[in-house]
């Protein structure tokens, strides 16, 4: 990693502690010196598998290739929350360890690093995984290896959809989500639609299966919602992953002449895209753009954001709610990174606190304990309350949309207005009734 | 229909005047030295960064910035082939070693730039001089992209007066056709070898250099892009330049017009139609020539 | 592309045994199967080689037993290796099957394929559904033992599948040579990931995958799980051993012997009235079908097939191993696989490491090509040899004499490196030729994969080099 710029403040942080709480704190600071504690974060490599007094979790993200700032972004977050969490006193009294692995966002590897971590490592349990593709491959071998996974990032529906309602469906009593996942979000570009003055629609998505999930969804809700809306054929593409130029895509779009466009390009794709729509006049052709992963891993840079005035989605917004956890949250992190946290930074910091109370809530770390408290538990972290379904183990959250807007403060586009839409469900269920696709949660 | 065709036409050049660049490098390297430098993708990318950043230090001016960047990529691309490509031309199978070699330099350098610039995205605003729309045919496009094609097309021009016309030109063409017999002659080759190999580099770096204001830059730009050229000149014949620019297009007319027309499928096309080429025409639509 | 200079110019070499270049039956192939140079060793230790040998043989520690060792280590892998490591080494059996069979063109034909991932990938998917479109039929008919059968069935279909594929694709692809014959593969393959993740006939769930899980079967009243991982490792323990053993005989037949003349001299052989461009079209298919078992056996342990498998990237995996292992051994590219796999896997115990593997491989790939054009395999064989000269001197000279040896052999070594850093300062137009002479030669092969600093005692002296095999008659030149 290049960049640490934890590390001067963690130690900061704990001499405070020393000066303040007489010798306690400082022993544990030597204790930490002592077991390497991963060079001083907590990311040790080797020192698993001591249960009695260290709890070990597998973090399973992207680290490197195309891919690689979703795993940097996730990696601020478990610094964050392994600090935190120690600096209280731990789990249940036990010292947490995250072991990061990469999973190349290649299937085979995410099934060796899970494999490795639980069989090699005897991780408590797992969090984490960016990739759809691998998070389907993963799943059932999580089945197998019994340890529970809670997924940080991986959004497709199918994962939390239980094996069986759907050929694609792949959920079992083991795979858990508490980031919201493409139909949830979806559900959200939904009822902004709803909203909106336009009727002629169309898409631009990466050519996998999120891009086309994501368009599939959106016409399932907006049809369920009986909208009346006219879904441009002519306009919808799917530009190849990592596309060098998008213009002849941005070219079909306009001449197909719709209102509004649906996006779920990210990352560099959509910085591609955003740059090239704007030299060609596209934001001001078309009414409405709603990007799905609009406020990714791009938030906190200047140059790389939306124009001003479009609709822009994340799963996790650091200034709504507006509530204390958020608000500490955000400023903690600031302080620490001198940036705002991504939704995958806040992913992985709440994974660690929920497993934190999990385990404290079931005493243990056995996994028989950990599944019955994780199915319908309720929690709170920075994205606000929400509850891990019964059934499927996915979080039930509101979506989040918004508009962009620059703020001088941050240094950064933000999203003004910001509205978090209910999903309840229920109600996504019955919208997508009149189709084949699960609701997945 | 007719504006529609002269949209896509302009996009078509555009995107085809990026390629070239990228691929004409890739291909003299590969028409002299017959290297196939998998790393030109990666040198494309460093093209790119170096623009980015070496402009932020120098007043931020894109041009500066830009021009710096592409001869600090050329010396790279002289460094490698100085110290890791230059011991492996006498063997057997030098081509395929060396193109193994370069895999593992791309790999290296894309780690390296992930450690000096992250794996975040970086964006660039278009030169303020060339910030503008121009009208051709009832179609706008933006002045820098018809810049890009400009440059592409002087490249092209470019390199074949030189080595046409001059001395040092017909001196490579010489030992592209008959290396040992150009030694024979007294022609220092591995000095020429490296100074190709520089020029070729200096191509990646300023195709690379001009993409930073069209497009997001990554440490994973190189990867996509060196597939693509492989496509470009394998269709417009391997050590080609003109063939490099034939290709280009038309990958680049595809492209434009392939989008429109065809809905889905078209991901395989570029690879089927390099396929046929190789089939039917292995050294390319004109890669009967040495190096033009 | 011919040298510029005659081949061994280099002082520290004064004869090529050449004529042991084609015989891997030769005087000794070594304990991994030499392919094309035999390594033959004289001068340095020629009397204490033969006693070293003899001995050693005499002792029984022939190439047979060594074999037999590490078929008993394989047999008790289960046994003795935590379970993960089982699971490990079972993708290491089938990846060294997947990057030797890729070597029966490379090696052994000369032949650079940079698209064997569509022959991997397309009989993975054969597999997968055979399972989902016939297991259910199969099911109702057979009751308990179906998951067998259906695994059966699919190994017969995946084979069909690859060679439906690989004889079009092989005829077309050997017309060509070096760069374009890779260029064209790589095309090839590109062209089925295309497919595979537009998916426009609906039938491969696209990007997603297919999940593939073999199931249970009922065999004598008790439920056996094809995909326990112990049963599954004997399964791929027997089909990688009979996969490799079968190409080890491909390569020592006839034809094998012919297709390495092709790889010394096309031309030659052709001049020979040989159908060049038939054999290596077969040797194509032969080698597609081995990569094809490789695919099939690999989907059930990863318990999933995507279309990265026929990605480029996968296929750059056999071409690593080859490079890495030493592409001119058979059992090269195995150790190879094995680096590979292994290296990865070490690296992910590193957290700081971890995220830049790739640097990693990127070095291992430039020193390898730099410096050890043989690969590991030749460094172990070297290491091999050094060992039983030690144990030669040992067991005539006694304890005192074997520090001594190896003492020399690290001075000799160090010379070495001194010289070769001195070299590369003033290296300047100097041909290229003598360089790849000395560093692909026994003299100044380690062994980097132990990263030992034991080398062939010969080295600086007297010829010991195995036959450079990067020195071809100039008739091999390629177009």
């Amino acid at each position: 990693m290049g960049v640490h710029p934890s590390t001067d403040g963690v130690e900061d942080r704990r001499s405070v502690g020393a000066t303040g709480g007489a010798g306690v704190p400082l022993r544990r600071r030597h204790f930490l010196t002592a077991t390497g504690a991963g060079a001083a974060l907590g990311l040790a490599g080797c020192l698993g598998g001591d249960d009695d007094d260290v709890v070990t979790l597998g973090a399973p993200y992207i680290l490197s290739g195309f891919a690689a700032m979703y795993g940097e972004e996730a990696e601020y977050g478990v610094e964050l929350a392994v600090d935190q969490i120690n600096e209280e006193g731990g789990i249940d009294g036990q010292e947490v360890e995250v072991i990061l692995r990469d999973t190349e966002a290649d299937p085979d590897t995410g099934i060796r690093q899970a494999r490795s971590l639980v069989e090699e490592d005897d991780v408590d349990a797992l969090f984490g995984l960016d990739s759809s593709a691998v998070g389907l491959a993963v799943a059932p071998v999580m089945e197998e290896l019994q340890v529970p996974i809670v997924i940080t990032h991986a959004a497709t529906p199918f994962i939390t959809a239980p094996a069986g309602v759907h050929d694609r469906a792949a959920g079992n009593e083991y795979v858990f989500r508490i980031s919201n996942h493409l139909g949830q979000n979806v559900h959200g570009a939904a009822v902004v639609a709803g909203d909106l003055d336009a009727t002629r629609w169309t898409n631009v998505g990466p050519d996998y299966a999120f891009g086309h999930d994501t368009w599939e969804y959106f016409v399932a809700y907006t049809e369920g919602m009986d909208l009346g809306l006219e879904y441009v054929e002519d306009g919808v593409t799917f530009p190849e992953l990592a596309s060098d130029d998008y213009t002849p895509h941005i070219e079909r779009i306009l001449s197909a002449e719709p209102e509004a466009v649906l996006s779920s390009l990210w990352g560099t794709d959509l910085v591609t895209f955003v740059d090239q729509a704007e030299d060609a006049g596209f934001f001001e052709e078309v009414d409405h753009f709603l990007a799905s992963v609009g406020m990714g891993t791009e938030l906190p840079t200047e140059e790389l954001a939306l124009p001003e005035g479009q609709w822009a989605s994340s799963r996790y917004w650091p200034f709504a709610p507006d509530s204390p956890e958020n608000q500490e949250f955000r400023e903690t992190y600031w302080d620490e990174y001198e940036r705002l946290p991504t939704y995958n930074a806040e992913g992985a910091y709440r994974a660690l606190w929920l497993y934190k109370d999990v385990i404290e809530e079931a005493g243990t770390t056995e996994t028989d304990a950990l599944l019955e408290t994780l199915h319908g538990y309720e929690h709170t972290g920075p994205v606000g309350e929400y509850t891990i379904s019964e059934e499927t183990g996915q979080a039930i959250l509101p979506s989040i949309w918004g508009v962009t807007e620059y703020s001088d403060e941050w240094g950064t586009h933000v999203l003004e207005p910001v509205h978090r839409v209910d999903a309840p469900p229920d109600e996504l269920a019955s919208l997508l009734d009149h189709t084949d696709l699960p609701a997945g949660v | 229909m007719f504006p529609l065709f002269v949209a896509e036409t302009l996009i078509g050049l555009s995107i085809g005047g990026r390629l070239f660049l990228i691929a004409v490098g890739l291909s003299l390297i590969f028409g002299v030295l017959n290297v196939l430098n998998f790393a030109h993708g990666v040198f494309y990318m460093l093209g790119a960064y170096g623009a980015i950043t070496v402009s932020a230090l120098l007043l931020d001016n894109f041009w500066l910035g830009a021009a710096v960047g592409i001869v600090a990529v050329g010396i790279v691309g002289a460094i490698v082939e100085f110290g890791l490509i230059r011991p492996l031309y006498d063997r057997d199978e030098a081509i395929l070693d060396q193109l193994i070699l370069t895999f593992g330099v791309a790999m290296i350098v894309h780690e390296l730039a992930r450690m000096l610039w992250g794996s975040q995205p970086r964006s660039i605003p278009t030169p303020g001089s060339l910030d503008f729309s121009v009208g051709i045919l009832g179609e706008t496009i933006t002045a820098y992209r018809l810049f890009v094609i400009g440059v592409s097309v002087v490249v092209l021009v470019g390199l074949w007066l030189f080595l046409t016309r001059t001395h040092h030109g017909h001196v490579i063409r010489a030992t592209a056709s008959d290396r040992e017999m150009a030694a024979m002659l007294g022609v220092d080759v591995p000095r020429l070898y490296t100074t190709v190999f520089l020029l070729g580099s200096l191509l990646a770096g300023l195709g690379g250099a001009l993409a930073a204001p069209l497009q997001a830059v990554s440490p994973a730009l190189g990867d996509q892009i060196i597939i693509d050229a492989f496509v470009v000149v394998v269709i417009g014949g391997l050590g080609s330049i003109s063939g490099a620019f034939v290709g280009a297009m038309l990958v680049g007319l595809f492209q434009a017009f392939g989008v429109q027309y065809i809905a889905a499928g078209d991901l395989a096309l570029p690879f089927i139609a390099m396929i046929l080429v190789l089939v039917f025409r292995p050294r390319g639509l004109l890669g009967e020539d040495e190096v033009l | 592309m011919s040298g510029d200079d005659e081949p061994t110019t280099d002082g520290s070499r004064d004869d090529e045994p050449t004529a042991d270049r084609s015989t891997p039956d030769g005087p000794d192939p070594g304990a991994l199967g030499v392919a094309g140079p035999a390594v033959e060793r004289a001068g340095h230790g020629h009397e204490r080689l033969s006693f070293t040998r003899s001995r050693l043989i005499e002792e029984g520690w022939t190439r047979e037993r060594l074999l037999g060792l590490f078929v008993v280590w394989c047999l008790l892998v289960p046994v003795v290796l935590p379970s993960f490591q089982v699971y490990l080494f079972t993708e290491f059996l089938l990846l060294a099957v997947f990057a030797t069979a890729f070597n029966l063109l490379y090696g052994y034909t000369g032949l650079l394929s940079f698209g064997h991932a569509l022959f991997y990938a397309a009989a993975g998917y054969a597999i997968a559904l055979t399972f989902r479109e016939l297991g259910p039929e199969l099911a109702g008919v057979l009751g308990g033992i179906s998951p067998l059968a259906t695994l059966l069935v699919a190994v017969v279909l995946g084979l069909a599948f690859t060679l439906v594929i690989a004889a079009p694709v092989g005829y077309l692809s050997v017309r060509l040579d070096e760069i374009y014959f890779a260029l064209i593969t790589l095309s090839f393959s590109m062209a089925f990931y295309a497919v595979l993740i537009q998916d426009p006939y609906g039938l491969t769930q696209g990007s997603d995958g297919m999940l593939l899980l073999l199931g249970t079967v009922e065999l004598f009243g008790a439920d056996v799980a094809l995909a326990d991982r112990n049963l599954y490792y004997y399964l791929v323990l027997a089909v990688a051993g009979g996969s490799m053993y079968a190409m080890w005989r491909v390569i020592n037949s006839p034809f094998g012997t012919v297709c390495r003349a092709i790889r010394e001299s096309p031309d030659r052989v052709s001049a020979l009235g040989v159908n060049v461009t038939y054999h290596q079209w077969v040797m194509f298919v032969v080698s597609a079908f081995f990569v094809g078992i490789a695919g099939l056996f690999i989907a059930p342990l990863h318990s999933i097939v995507t279309p990265a498998m026929s990605f480029w990237t996968t296929s750059a995996i056999p071409v690593v191993a080859a490079v890495i292992g030493g592409a001119f051994y058979f059992l090269g590219p195995a150790v190879g696989a094995f680096v590979f796999l292994y290296l990865r896997w070490g690296l992910s115990r590193y957290p700081a490491f971890e995220a830049h593997w790739e640097l990693f491989y990127g070095l291992v790939l430039i020193l390898v090509l730099l410096y050890f054009k043989e690969g590991a395999a030749a460094g172990l064989v070297a290491l091999g040899h050094w060992l039983e000269d030690l144990y030669g001197v040992y067991r005539t000279d006694g304890r005192s004499a074997a520090i001594e040896f190896v003492r020399s052999t690290l001075s000799e070594k160090a010379a070495a490196v001194r010289r070769e850093v001195g070299r590369t300062s003033v290296r300047g137009r100097r041909s290229a030729r003598g360089q790849v002479a000395t560093a692909g030669g026994g003299s100044d092969s380690t062994d980097p994969g132990g990263g030992s600093d034991s080398t062939d005692p010969g080295s600086g002296s007297d010829s010991t080099d195995p036959t450079d095999p990067t020195d071809r008659p100039s008739g091999g030149d390629r177009p």
